[in-house]
């Protein structure tokens, strides 16, 4: 998995590649943690190139919702394939996520 | 039809050449890629709870890997050495009160992307299928 990050506004925008899984979840976690260390809050993860999400890649995004919950901070998904989309469906996650079809609907919302 | 079976330590790192294993067999019946994607999804999700949760992490306990596939459906069992468990006492994660436990979501994926789900008495084998539409 790769992850690469831009500011736009007062949001840093992560555009994710790969899969989200038990092999790559800790390197999304320490990618994420490093950028709420630098004290970004506003993160939106960009998912148009990632394949995949198992549930540790779910884990890992709850554990890092509820970090920027605690710093009042905001996260947005977008640009989720409908395969990936279905899993954060059918768990119910799409009612915790913000979950917008491209970045520019994340970053104007 | 492609039968197999795989024996492998308790070692997330194991879980990644078993299953390519496994897709390299799923590929030779041309699967359609979004049921491709739930039957690898269960696979994934049965192993890494095999090793983390059935046999606690302990590379001198194996899990065993097995699947068959045909034109018609692809079944896949998954069993550990550990002391089992009753599914039926695991809290459903898409419960409200259960949405932002970051655990506990591996089981659910995996009743909800197979066809049919079936434990042994014990609880440490899962057997689980997914039918197969037929393509050209």
């Amino acid at each position: 998995m790769k992850c690469t990050q831009a500011k736009k506004n007062n949001t840093v925008v992560c555009a994710l590649s790969g899969e989200i899984n038990l092999d790559t979840s800790p390197e999304l976690r320490k990618f994420c943690a490093g950028l709420l260390a630098k004290g970004e809050k506003n993160m939106v993860l960009n998912f148009k190139d990632v394949g995949y999400v198992d549930s540790s890649g779910l884990a890992t995004l709850i554990e890092l919702f509820q970090k920027i919950k605690e710093k009042s901070g905001s996260l947005k998904l977008c640009s989720l394939s409908d395969k990936v989309k279905s899993v954060f469906e059918l768990t119910k996650l799409d009612r915790v996520f913000k979950i917008c079809p491209s970045e520019e609907d994340a970053l104007r919302d | 039809m492609i039968k197999k079976e795989v024996r492998i330590a308790s070692e997330l790192c194991r879980l990644c050449t078993v299953r390519e294993a496994f897709l390299t067999d799923a590929k030779v019946y041309n699967i359609a890629e979004d049921t491709l994607f739930d039957i690898r999804l269960a696979f994934d999700e049965a192993l890494a709870n095999a090793i983390t949760h059935g046999n606690k992490n302990r590379p001198d306990l194996s899990v065993t890997v097995r699947w068959k596939i045909t034109k018609k459906a692809v079944v896949l069992q998954v069993a550990d050495e550990g002391n089992g468990f009753n599914p039926r006492t695991v809290p459903c994660p898409a419960e409200e009160k259960q949405l932002l436990c970051p655990k506990g979501r591996g089981l659910f994926l995996i009743r909800n992307k197979m066809d049919s789900v079936r434990f042994n008495k014990k609880g440490n084998v899962i057997t689980m299928e997914k039918r197969l539409i037929q393509r050209s």
